[in-house]
């Protein structure tokens, strides 16, 4: 690959818009002509959520903000319906809201192995349409195997939190970028695109930053 | 990435897309932006 341009991507696994924002991504990505690298980064939205949380995200949500639980429907059933439009099934009857930092740990294990994307997408969709649970050192063995990685291995490094500081440091450096939600996308440590944009946005973002790569003649 | 700080970030597109937030995700702001091309707000400047 030849002067790739790269993409740090900050994302949490259990954010509805990062796996729809990843679709959209992807989308523009495919579409590209230029070489592309991703790396993934930690971004813990709720690190104090207990791993077996009691209640469904309408109940977590509805007492987290006080919101009406007719209101928290209506807007998990509107994200739904966007999540269905990129083609992803979201699945929110059977989603295990919990605790994520053992997944992102997962994540920087699996970027090890050099199967970080494989992993990520594997959990985004255990999460939002498998109805897995993405909290526990055994679930997430089991997602990790699903992959082909050393379902021992990992229990060891989970239970080790041998991870735990590329966590930190992941949520750490969004912190130094200022960078509040998520997914947020940094291109070549250069420039930010917050949120969930639509595919034209990441082409023209991707078109910019080939163009200022490019050598001046 | 190194252990040095980051260098600010030039923010492209639109800001309003859909995003999570704290321990909420904000979708207020809808995916139908008003704006989609890069435009060069500053967090640099």
């Amino acid at each position: 690959m030849s002067n790739p341009i790269k993409v740090d991507i900050w994302s949490d696994v259990q954010c509805p818009w990062c796996y729809i924002g990843k679709r959209k991504f992807e989308a523009a990505v495919a579409d590209f002509e230029g070489d592309v690298e991703v790396e993934y980064h930690s971004f813990e939205l709720s690190p104090d959520t207990p791993v077996d949380f009691e209640g469904t995200p309408i109940d977590y949500l509805s007492e987290r903000k006080g919101m009406p639980v007719d209101q928290v429907e209506q807007m998990l059933a509107r994200v739904t319906g966007i999540a269905a439009s990129v083609g992803l099934a979201y699945d929110y009857e059977h989603v295990h809201q919990t605790n994520t930092v053992k997944a992102h740990e997962l994540i920087h294990f699996a970027k090890s192995k050099g199967r970080q994307l494989d992993m990520k997408e594997r959990l985004l969709k255990a999460y939002f349409v498998d109805g897995r649970h993405v909290g526990r050192v055994e679930d997430l063995a089991d997602l990790a195997a699903e992959i082909g990685l050393d379902r021992a291995e990992v229990v060891r490094v989970l239970t080790a939190n041998t991870y735990l500081p590329d966590v930190k440091a992941d949520v750490a450096r969004a912190q130094e970028y200022g960078i509040q939600g998520v997914p947020f996308f940094v291109f070549d440590e250069k420039y930010g695109v917050s949120g969930a944009q639509e595919t034209a946005a990441f082409t023209n973002v991707l078109e910019q930053v080939r163009g200022e790569k490019a050598p001046v003649t | 990435m190194t252990d040095t700080a980051p260098a600010p970030l030039k923010i492209l597109g639109s800001l309003d897309a859909v995003s999570c937030e704290g321990d909420f995700c904000d979708i207020a702001a809808g995916p139908n932006m008003a704006n989609t091309s890069p435009a060069v707000s500053s967090n640099d400047e």
